[in-house]
Parts: structure tokens; sequence; C-alpha cells
């Protein structure tokens, strides 16, 4: 891929990420129609700065701040629609190997506890593989913050997914 | 760590079927258009109120200035004859105007659909203070309607929401499209229509529910879109299907009476547009201000005000 700053080559870039944003943002939300616009706002944002963003040195990491930001913001606006709540409302039935069906939770559910600024700390930590300094960086705060809430977070997990942790830790 | 939580979520991902990702690149590129558009907009006001800025400085630039105090008003009435005359509407050939523009086109017992009522409200979604100033309502709109020169602006600001009007030709004729703006504290249902409305809901493109209206026996409100955003915005378009007299210059050319000069669809991409978030319109204040400094007020607005 080029990333010159033409049209086509914001298409280009599109395109090859599209998937792979909407599964991010569908990480932070946990709701397709939600991720469906948080995807459509970060690529509309980047398009409106492309000839700026293909000299910045990571295309990508630019638009995990983007979309990041939108949906904390987003939270933020939205946190009198939402219930916080700690106990579980939901479990997904599952076929374990022997074929008898299993109550459990799932990585994807335990994320939806978390707060949405943990949750994008862990998004950024694991799924995307980004460093302590980095996801300070895109979240705009300090290298011990990400720590103390990667800590936290990870607590809160093996709380929620209880002897599955075992399988996400090894 | 890392390594097994991308292959448990990679195992999670694979168990569901996600929507289809559809035209989102494009709908993307179409928006990122139009944003590109509004900052070319902020630009532009912004230079030309350091120009005005300048000129007042010297005296020189006082007569220039529409009623509306749209930048660019008096040179399209310019067309139509001197610039602090309105132009007349254009006659058909049959030498009967081709409009119906009243001062007031709707009849006072026609059936309207306010976006908020006056409280108690019966579509019990109840409401808050207004998050923008009409000016500001205007620019936003300005950024995301067809394109096309628009004229007529005038705005009106109750205490639940901001409506501001604005006539759009895209080349058959001047056209009233109406916009409110307003918070809802609770979702609304789609169980309650006034009568005299046909109403139709749906959900998606971000939103709570989209509400779809005709009302045939209101010209101002001839067709609308209710948009209940998740993030507690409310945006109402009405399409008109009459012009309305007011204190705002004619329009030259053609008035559009029997066609509305949007769609519905093109009703809900507006309403639907990202430029209806309190950040963007926050943004858009302080330049919205200086290019519409003093609007003319409407004391009525679909059917709320007196």
């Amino acid at each position: 891929m080029s990333n010159g700053g033409t049209d086509l080559d914001f298409e280009e870039y599109a395109q090859a990420r599209v998937v792979r944003l909407r599964q991010r943002a569908y990480l932070l939300c946990r709701d397709w129609h939600l991720a469906q616009d948080l995807t459509q706002i970060t690529l509309s944002r980047l398009y409106a700065s492309w000839r700026k963003v293909v000299k910045a040195d990571n295309i990508d990491a630019y638009a995990a701040k983007v979309m990041v930001r939108v949906f904390l913001d987003h939270k933020r606006l939205k946190s009198s629609h939402e219930v916080v709540s700690d106990t579980m409302q939901t479990q997904t039935e599952r076929v374990d190997g022997s074929g008898g069906p299993e109550l459990r939770l799932t990585l994807m559910e335990a994320l939806g506890h978390l707060s949405p600024r943990a949750r994008a700390i862990v998004v950024l930590r694991y799924w995307e593989d980004h460093s302590v300094d980095t996801v300070a960086e895109l979240l705009g705060v300090t290298p011990s913050l990400v720590k103390t809430q990667s800590m936290r977070a990870l607590a809160e997990l093996r709380a929620l997914l209880g002897t599955d942790l075992a399988t996400l830790v090894g | 760590m890392g390594d097994r939580f991308r292959s448990m979520i990679e195992s999670e991902f694979a168990e569901v079927e996600p929507p289809p990702i559809g035209d989102l690149v494009d709908n993307a590129i179409r928006d990122g258009q139009r944003l590109r558009r509004t900052r070319l907009v902020q630009r532009g006001v912004a230079c030309a109120a350091a120009v005005g800025v300048l000129a007042l400085g010297l005296g020189m630039a006082t007569a220039g200035l529409g009623p509306d105090g749209a930048p660019d008003g008096p040179a399209r009435y310019a067309a139509g004859g001197s610039g602090s005359e309105p132009a007349r509407p254009a006659e058909t050939s049959g030498g009967e105007p081709s409009s119906s523009r009243a001062a007031n086109p709707v009849p006072a017992d026609a059936p309207t659909m306010a976006i908020f009522e006056p409280e108690p409200s019966p579509r019990g979604t109840g409401s808050k203070a207004p998050p923008s100033t009409p000016a500001t309502v205007l620019m936003a709109l300005q950024t995301v309607l067809p394109d096309g020169p628009t004229v007529a602006f005038a705005g009106s600001r109750f205490s639940n929401y901001t409506g501001v009007q604005v006539y759009l030709d895209r080349g058959a004729g001047y056209g009233m499209i109406r916009v409110a703006l307003g918070r809802y504290s609770t979702p609304p249902t789609c169980d309650s229509s006034p009568a005299g409305v046909t109403v139709d809901c749906r959900g998606g493109r971000g939103a709570w529910m989209v509400e779809t209206f005709e009302i045939e026996g209101n010209c101002v409100q001839r067709r609308g879109v209710t948009v209940y955003r998740t993030d507690g915005l409310a945006v109402q378009i009405n399409v008109g299907s009459c012009l309305v007299d007011g204190g705002w210059p004619a329009p030259p050319g053609v008035d559009s009476v029997d066609q509305q000069v949007i769609s519905v669809e093109e009703a809900i991409d507006i309403g639907t547009s990202n430029i209806w978030n309190e950040r963007s319109l926050e943004g858009l204040s302080p330049s919205a201000e200086q290019a519409y400094p003093s609007l003319p007020m409407l004391t009525t607005f679909n059917g709320v005000g007196s």
C-alpha cells in the first residue's frame, strides 16, 4: 500500500483496515451498530485530515487514537443512559467438548463489565499489543495510570471469568 | 498473556456473525468530505470576519450586510434587482405566480408534529434546554445540505428546542426546510402520533429511533424526519411544500410548491449526520455567531409559540 495523500490511497487504506477497525470498535463498545458508527466516524476523521495523517509515522496508531477518543467521548455523553452493574445479567450458552451445554461468561462479555477506559486500555494493550507508553500516549494519560488500570482490569477479569482465567493467562 | 488474550478473542469473533459492513467506507468518505467542507466554511468565515473587522475599522463596510446577516446574501439578491430591493417571485408562463407563499399558509387548526410540545409533553419524551443557538444550528445545517443556493434564513428559540429555517434551490426552485434541535430526557416511543399525522418509525443509522412523518394539511411540515440520536439529542428535519413570507428578502426565481426540495431519505441523511453532536456544535458556535449575528426570529415554529 502506497499510503499517499490521495482519496484513492485513503480508500485503499480504509478497505484494508475496516474489518479490523470494526472489531476493535466492537471490543470497546460491545454493540455492532455502535461499532459501525465508531468505525465510520474514525474513518471520516481520518479522511478529513488524510494529507496530514499520511505524514504521521504510524497511521494505525493515529486511527486508534481517534477511535478511542471518540468512544470515550461518546461514553461520557451517554453516561446518564448507562447502567453499571456488578452482577452478571447474561451468560452465554456454549457447548463444551463433551457435547453438554455449559454456561459460562465469554472474555468479550467480561470486557463489557470493565469501565470504558479500563476496557480501552485492555484492548489496546492485549488485543492491539501496544506498549504501556504507546497506550498512555493514545489515551492522553500517564504510563503509571495505564499500568495501574491494567492490573485492576485483569483482576476484575479474573474475578469475572473464574476458572476460565487459567486459559487466559496460561 | 497477549497471545492468549488475542487467540481467545479471535475464537470468540469466529463464533459470532457481525452485520455486513455495507457502505461503511463510502459513508465515511462522504462524512469526511462534509467535515472538510465544514472546516473550509469555518476558515472562510474566520477570514471574512477578519476582513470585516478591518473594513469596519476603515469605516467602509456598513453597507454590505443583508438583513439576515448572511455573508453572501446581498450578492445573490443583486441578480433579481438592486441589492437592497427584495426580488419578486417569478411568474409562470400563464402569468400566475408559481408559489403558494403567504404570511401564514398553515391554518390555525392544522395538525402539527412538534419535536417537543410545551410541557407537559404528550409524546412522553420530556425535554431539556436546547444545546445550541439558531446561528450554530444554521451553520451546522449548511454543512450537510445538498448543494444549491440558500436564502431566507431565520431562527427561533424556545425553552426546549432551537429552530432554523432555510430555503434551498437545487435547480427546480426554492423549497423550505426547517430544522429543530433539542435534547430528550427519556427514550421516545413510537406509539403516539397526533391526529392527521402519518408516522413511521425505524431504528438503525446510529440513532435510538428515526421517525418519519407526513402531514397532508400542513404545508410547512408536509414531510419530515425526527432523529432521536443515541447521545440524547433529537433533530427534526421538516420539508415544506410552500414558502412563508417573513422578515427576510423573497428569493428570486421559481418557488417550489408541488415537490419537496429534499427527499425523506435525504432528510434522514441530514438528521443522522455526525454534525449534530454537542462537540461539533460547540466548535461551530464562535464562527456561526459571527456569520449570522442578526437572524430574524420566528415567534411560531411548527406549531409551537404564539
